[in-house]
Formats: C-alpha cells, structure tokens, sequence
C-alpha cells in the first residue's frame, strides 16, 4: 500500500487559510496606510493606499482561485483511494467557497472611506 | 468484523483465545481505576469525561442562579436587591461562569467521554494530560467562586475591558482573580484542545480512515485546532494586563504608548471564536442524534465538514464586529460586516442538511428530537439577530443594549444548552445504561422553551427601547418595567424547567429501567460497547471497512467483547491502545497507555499553588510551587519509555507492531507539534501587538527610545541556531549506531543559555520598564525569547536524563525528536522576535499622520 503523507490534511485548510493571509494582510496595510498617510497620496484617480488595497484583493482573489483549480487538478490528475479522493474533493470545494468568501470579505475596498 | 475466526479457540497468532468474562476480567484489573481515595488518581476517559460533565452542570447552576439574581434586580425600577458594586460582580461571574467553566468544559467532557468510543479507542491519547486539565479547570474555578462567596469576585465585565479592569480603576484583587483563574483554566483547555487533535488523527479503529469517520469527530477536530489558535491571544492577553496590574508595566495605558484597543482585539480574536468553538461541537452532536431518529444517514457528509471548515476560518474574521463602535475607520468595518455576514452562509448549510436528513428519512420524535426542535427555533432566531447585528448601522444602534444580550443568548442557549439537554437524554442511556420510565422530561422542555423565550425575545425589545447593558437600575420614567417583570417571571418559569431536568436525570441514574444496549437503534460505534462502558470501552479494537455510521452496534459489540478484534487479550497488566497511520488508518504502532496515577492531581495543585502565590502577590515565593510543577512533570515521565528495544508485539488478528517509543512520529510527537502551533498564535500575538502599538497607538514616540545592544540580540539568535543545531547533532549520533548523544545535548544547552544570559542582560539595560509600551514591548519581546529558551533547557534536561537512564538508543529516539521540534521552533521564534525588537527601535512612529 503507498502511503499517502500526512501533509495531504494540509490541503483541507488551503483555500481558506489564503483567504485569512489575505485578510491579515490587507487588513494590516489598511491600518499602517493610514497611520502613515498613503490616503493623502494621490495615485490618478484614487489614493494609494485604496491602490495597494484593490490590487491585494484582487491578487488575493487570484491566488485563492488558482489554489482551487490547482487542487482541483491534483484531485483528477490520477485515480486516488478512496480516503485520498473524499479529502481533496473537501478541499476543493473548500477553496472554492474560499473565492466568494475572499470577494465579498474585502469589497470595501472598492467603495468605503479608508481612514475615516 | 471478519467472521472467519468466529468459534476458534485460538486467535489467529496462536494465542489462546479468553472467554468474553475471563477477557473483561483481565482487561478491568488493568484499566479500572483503584476504589476509596485511589479514585483521585483516575486517568480513565469514561471516568473523567463523567467528572468534567458533573462539574460543568454544578458551574451551570452556580452561573443559572446568579442569573436568577440579575432577574431579581432588573425585574422593576430602581430596584435596591442589590447595589452596583455587588451586581457588577454577579453579572460578571455570570458570563464568565456560563463560558469558561460550564460551556467549554461541558463540551470537553462530552469530548473525553464520547470520542475513543466513537473512534473504536480505548482512551484518549493522552490519559494523564486528561486529569491534569480535569483538575486545574476544577481548580481554578473553585479560586473564581471562593471568591464571588468572599466579595472579592470579577467585576468588569466577562470580558475585562481595560482601563475599567486596570489598576487605577480597579484597584483590589477582583480583576486579577479573572485574570489569573481563567487563564488557569485555559491550561485545562489548551490541554484539551491538543489531547482531541491527536486523538482524532491518531487514535483510532484500524481502517477508519477520516473519510469514515463519524461526523462528529470530524467537529470536534476542527473545534479542538480553533481552540489551539483561538485561547492564546486571551492567554497573551491576560498575561500582559497581570503584568501591567503587578509591576505597572504599560501595555494598554494610553498614556504611556499602550491602547485599550489592543485588550479589545487580543480579546475578541478569542472571544467570537469562541462562540463558534461552543456551537460546533453541539452542532457534532446533533449530526449523530438526527441520522438517529430520521433512520437516515446524514444527508451532505462531505458538504458539511466543509462548512464546518469555512465557519471555523470566517470565525477568526469577525471579531471586530464586537467593536464596531470605537472608531475604526469604516473600510476595516466593511471587512468584518462582511465576514460576518457570509459566517452564516455555512452554518446555514448545516441546518439544510440536518432538515434534509429529517425529510429524507422517516422520523420519530421522541424526547432528544423534541429538544433539538427547541434548538432549531431558537438558534435560527439567534442567527438571524446575528445577521442583523452584523450590519454597521444597526449594530452602532443596538450596541450595549439587551438587544445584544437578546442576540447572545438566543445563539448560545440555542446553540449549545438545547442541543446539550437533547444530548444528555441521547447518551445517558450509553452512561447509565438505564432508560428513563418518567415523562418529566417533556413538561422540563416546554418550562424551559416558553420561559426562555419569555425572558430573551423581551430583552429584544427592551433593547430596542434603548436599555443599556450592565447597568445595575433603571428609572421608572424608561417605562420598560412591565417588559422587564416579564423576563424576570420567565427566568424563573425556565428555572423551575432546569430543575425539573435535575429531577428527571436523578430519577433515570437512580431509579430508570436497565436496558440492552443501543436503545436508539443508533448505528455509531459508541453503541458497540456495554452499557455502562467499562473502563476499557472495548474487549477488542474493531476493523473498520465502512463509514463508522453505517454499523450495526450490536453484532459488533458482541464480537468485539468476545476479543475478535484487535488487542483482545491483555500483556504485563499493560493498557494498550492502537495508534494509525492518519490518512491510510492502518496500525503503525501499540501504545502504551499510562496507569493510574496522582501525579496529574499534584501536578495540579503544584500549579494551582503557584497561581495563588501570583494572585496574593508572593512573587517570590511562587518560584517555589513553580519549580515543584516542573519537578512533578519530569517524574511523569519516570514509568515510560523502555530502556532496551524491543521487537514488534502481537496486535492480534495475525499482525504485529512496534511500542510507540519505537516509531518515528508517535502521539507525543505530534502533540509538541500541535503545541507550537499554539504557541506560534501565542507569540505572533505579541508581535502583533508589539507592531499595533506603534502604529496605531497614542503618545508615540516615546520621550527616549529604549535601546537594545544589537550585539546582544546577535546573541541572542547565535544561541537559538547554536541550540537546534547542536540538538540535531545529538539526533543524529544516536541514529549513527547508537552513538553517545551528550556531546551535542551539552552543546544545545549552551545555546539555550546564551540566548538566555543575553536576553536578561537586554532586559536589564531597558532601564525603568514602567517609563512607556516601547519599553514594555522590548521587555515581554525578550522576556518571551528567554522563556522559550528556558522550556528548551528544560526537554533537554530531559533528554540528558532519558540518556542516563538508558532510554534512549537508534531505534529509541522519540525523547530527543520531540526535543528537536521545540528547539527548531525557538532559533525560529527569537529570529523573529529580534527583528520585531529591532523594528521598536527605529523611530517610525514619528512619521505617522494620524
């Protein structure tokens, strides 16, 4: 029997643990951004700080979408056991529901004022 | 269960085969806990389990009566039952009564009891870590209610906001009693949280593989991870304002560089998860009771373990919806609203398939299902509120009202106590192994469902009338009397349903009718062992080829106590349990559970000694019931291991495997992992609050910025490197043909004392620590650094003692393994401890705009 390395559980907890690095990230730069004035920064028609932030959620999304696909590929990239099969087939869907989740979490980034 | 060596008088390695009361004679004089006062030293899950369950309900019903008592005083205007002072307190040790000792240890116990008979187990990985947190929850809730009898209880509130529950506002020991005995239950908690991890991935039927595991367990594994992360920002949290009350070093006092914010958010990162962490594990519980009684198997296995992850993960983003109210700007806000919104999109996916397991299946009520109907009505409501409360603008609106208080109790009354009533008519029959001939569980359920409702859907009201929380009166001209007599007259309406459940259970332990096992006609594994469990939970361990709620308990259980399955027979009095391989579940190793034993229970005293000495500020002195915790932990260690190899041992039905201390990642392994994934959270939270405080807090620049020699911190990271090194070296000399491990051992302590010598040197030239946070935050930094260096001298102590004990030998290496992990997470750990130091150093705060 081959045996599959643990680290396959890692894989349960992809998609979302994107999503909270994402929000550790951007949540962090929002509050430094402000401390330091980058919304009084004009970059075009917006400030650069709403510029760092709109270009992190939308690399967050990114990052979390190709996580899913990527999981997706290894899950039908061979037959897998069955133990194998059922954890990445959560996993998936897990990044998968990680996408939406990611979008709607950081939309504010969009419309809200930032520092005030 | 295979049927092929059904009838043989032999097993299937040759061994004479037990009959099933020679089998259960043998196995009890290994696993039952001694009568009289040995009963202090159980170990025993069924045991403990029981004991965390009792306990749980007694701080329950301490915490239901000074709610009684908060009714008393808010049923009519300007009530004078009792003054400010006292309802401060009373309805502090409510909350805090209700979370830390009744809802977690509840769970815990649930946990303990259930989960190695639901995973075909004889134990918990960890029997004595168990007791050990057994008796410090136990401890330390006895210091929380010592002192609500004695008037010097908590009084600012479940969750401490500072600068109310700082020194200059709370000057007695109220505040330090929460701080100190709830993080000595946390111990309790933590422990827990690591025991169940393990448990889970490690300790189970052959060939249950995760994927057949019963849903349950699979909560209680992602609630046990949320645990592990979620507790040590309140532990770092609580350590920092002790510290702050003690010694008047500044990390929240916005007048010397801290932030009252910073307790806000080290706080509420603990505490919504926290309500997730109650929810989830009543959520497992009820995912085993419906398939139960809609005689259909869960409908969405997969899809809700999936939901059960993204609401363990969105959980740890809602926390400043809890502070939605203290002007942070509205960008951040939107992040939260909107997490907190999508949370109960998954939780909603729960409810969906438990109704559709309902409607796919052909239900019956009886009393569990009738309280688990409770639980849909309410919780949804609560749900609901949550969602509203989640919106900005109507939380900015119904903040600090009984709106809230509304919310918070119907989502935890909900969510936990009704699924825990349905819960402890479920499995007290597998407890007792009795049934109930008495129908006052049905009047105790309508007293406590009508009187529930009757109090909190008011509140809602009352809330949006504008009362505030936590205000002791309210004048008559509020006219929210008539709203308010009527909580109080439904509080007491549910009290009298409470006591008639106490009534109820009585009566079944006591006088309820024995039964076979299995009465629900369950098909989960717990059902498989008699009713009452014996210590042992099983004869022998099941082969599992099927999802593990797909079993017929009683064809099994007759099997398995007839010894047909794995370890039925008993070896040197051992108690021996199987440890797998986590995905593929096949047995890797035998482990060798520990005996009864006091030492958990000194242990525990030991440390709750030490929590006192701190509590009634005899710091010095609290070095010496420190030391005697460490001493007793090492002589833990004294009965295991084995000090010469051994070959693979009989596991029965023809296979054979190594004693845990023989195989490259046993339990212990995995749990020193878990715990610096703890500890990982515990120190990035410093950081964090390090990098938050000068970012974002007032009065930065400090007048002088305390200075570190960078040559000390280089030591400081030399010394880490050094450590780890050298420990792999001492590995790797044992692997090479047995050689001596001394040389590096003796190098990695060396190591640990330089980072050791050079932090406490930084520390003294820091100069006064109470001057501002800059300092402070340079001073826990490399107090931090020194501590985690200290616990790295210590294991290698350890080590030095398993080598002269002869313990240790290439095939033996677990002892130095474990050792390794931690000393590889400290040269980590003071890397980033000294950048973050090196960063408090630079004047950045200067630049700051705002």
């Amino acid at each position: 029997m081959t045996r599959t390395h643990p680290s396959l559980l890692l894989t349960l907890a992809a998609g979302f643990t994107a999503w909270a690095g994402g929000f550790v990230l951007i949540y962090g730069l929002q509050g430094l951004g402000c401390s330091y004035g980058w919304d009084m920064i004009a970059l075009g028609p917006i400030s650069l700080l709403r510029a760092v932030l709109i270009a992190l959620t939308l690399v967050g999304t990114l990052i979390t979408y190709l996580l899913a696909r990527g999981l997706a590929a290894l899950h039908r990239s061979r037959e897998w056991p069955e133990t194998e099969n059922i954890l990445l087939s959560i996993a998936t869907y897990a990044a998968y529901f990680a996408v939406p989740a990611t979008i709607v979490t950081f939309s504010g980034v969009f419309i809200a004022s930032a520092c005030n | 269960m295979s049927a092929e060596t059904e009838g043989k008088a032999f097993t299937a390695s040759g061994t004479p085969r037990l009959s099933p009361i020679e089998l259960h004679k043998q196995l009890s004089r290994a696993w039952d806990t001694p009568p009289g006062l040995g009963r202090l030293s159980a170990v025993n899950h069924t045991v403990l389990g029981k004991r965390f369950i009792v306990a749980a309900f007694v701080f329950f019903t301490i915490g239901g009566a000074l709610a009684m008592l908060i009714r008393a005083q808010l049923a009519t205007s300007n009530s004078a039952f009792v003054g400010p002072d006292i309802y401060n307190q009373i309805f502090t040790m409510h909350g805090a009564i209700m979370m830390f000792l009744f809802a977690i240890p509840m769970f815990e116990g649930f946990a303990i009891y259930l989960l190695p008979k639901m995973l075909g187990a004889r134990d918990m990985a960890f029997p004595r870590m168990t007791a050990y947190g057994f008796w410090c929850y136990v401890f330390g809730g006895a210091i929380l209610v010592i002192a609500l009898l004695t008037g010097v209880a908590p009084d600012s509130g479940w969750f401490m906001y500072t600068p109310l529950s700082s020194k200059p506002y709370s000057p007695g020991i109220n505040s330090d009693v929460w701080l100190l005995g709830i993080t000595f239950v946390e111990i309790s908690a933590i422990s827990a949280a690591i025991e169940i991890i393990v448990s889970v991935l490690k300790v189970r039927a052959p060939g249950m593989t995760l994927s057949r595991m019963p849903i349950m367990a699979w909560y209680l594994l992602i609630v046990a991870f949320m645990m592990l992360f979620g507790f040590p920002p309140l532990i770092l949290a609580s350590i920092l304002l002790e510290l702050e009350r003690a010694f008047d070093i500044p990390f929240f006092d916005p007048t010397r560089g801290g932030d009252a914010l910073l307790w806000q958010h080290l706080f509420w990162l603990f505490g919504h998860p926290e309500v997730y962490i109650i929810f989830l594990p009543a959520a497992g519980a009820i995912s085993m009771m419906i398939p139960t009684f809609a005689r259909h198997e869960l409908v969405g296995y997969r899809t809700v373990i999936i939901a059960v992850i993204a609401v363990a993960f969105l959980s740890f983003g809602l926390w400043v919806h809890h502070m939605f109210t203290v002007g942070i700007p509205h960008l951040a806000l939107t992040f939260f609203s909107a997490a907190s919104g999508l949370v109960a999109i998954p939780t909603a996916v729960q409810i969906f398939a438990w109704i559709a397991t309902i409607a796919s299946g052909r239900p019956r009520l009886d009393v569990p299902m009738l309280y688990l109907g409770g639980f849909f009505v309410i919780f949804i409501i609560g749900g609901l509120t949550g969602v509203m409360v989640a919106m900005v603008p109507f939380n900015m609106q119904a903040h600090d009202t009984h709106f809230v208080v509304a919310h918070l109790h119907y989502v935890l009354v909900g969510g936990f106590v009704f699924p825990m009533l349905a819960a402890a008519y479920y499995w007290l029959p597998h407890i007792t192994g009795r049934i109930t001939d008495h129908k006052l569980s049905k009047p105790a359920f309508w007293l406590i469902f009508s009187g529930f409702n009757l109090t909190f859907f008011l509140m809602h009201l009352t809330g949006l009338l504008g009362m505030p929380r936590r205000v002791s009166t309210y004048p008559m001209e509020a006219k929210w009397d008539w709203l308010n007599l009527l909580s109080s007259f439904g509080g007491f309406i549910m009290t009298i349903g409470f006591a008639l459940f106490v009534i109820d259970i009585f009566l079944q332990v006591r006088f309820g009718t024995r039964f076979r096992r299995n009465p629900w006609s369950a098909r989960t594994l717990e059902w498989a062992t008699p009713t009452p469990p014996p210590s042992y939970a099983f004869g022998s361990l099941p082969e599992i080829d099927d999802r593990a709620d797909r079993i017929e308990p009683g064809q099994m259980g007759r099997l398995l106590a007839r010894g047909d399955g794995y370890l039925g027979f008993t070896r040197n009095n051992w108690m021996e349990t199987l440890g797998l391989d986590m995905v593929s579940a096949r047995p890797t190793e035998m482990i060798v559970l520990p005996s009864p034993s006091f030492l958990p229970l000194w242990t525990a005293l030991a440390t709750g000694s030490f929590v006192l000495s701190l509590l009634f500020k005899f710091y010095w002195f609290s070095l010496v019931p420190l030391t005697a915790t460490i001493v007793l932990w090492y002589f833990w260690t004294f009965s295991t291991g084995s000090r010469e190899d051994c070959a693979p041992f009989d596991i029965g039905r023809g296979q054979s495997a190594p004693p845990h201390w023989q195989v490259e990642r046993p339990p212990s392994w995995w749990a020193m992992l878990f715990a610096i994934g703890g500890d990982t959270v515990l120190l990035s939270s410093l950081l964090f609050g390090a990098l938050f405080l000068l970012v974002v807090a007032p009065d930065w620049p400090p007048p002088t910025l305390a200075r570190v020699s960078w040559l000390l911190l280089a030591g400081m990271v030399v010394g880490g490197i050094i450590a780890a090194g050298a420990a792999r070296f001492a590995l790797n000399r044992l692997l090479d043909r047995n050689g001596s491990p001394l040389a590096g051992l003796l190098g990695a302590t060396a190591g640990h004392v330089l980072t050791i010598v050079c932090s406490v040197i930084g520390i003294s030239e820091l100069g006064d620590l109470r001057v501002h946070a800059q300092t402070a935050m340079l001073f826990a930094i490399l107090a931090a650094s020194a501590l985690h260096a200290g616990i790295g001298v210590l294991l290698l102590i350890y080590g030095l003692q398993r080598h002269w004990a002869g313990k240790l030998s290439a095939l033996r290496t677990m002892d130095l393994r474990i050792g390794n992990l931690w000393h590889d997470f400290t040269a980590v750990a003071i890397v980033a401890c000294v950048i973050v130091a090196l960063v408090l150093q630079v004047d950045l705060s200067s630049a700051r705009v705002r």
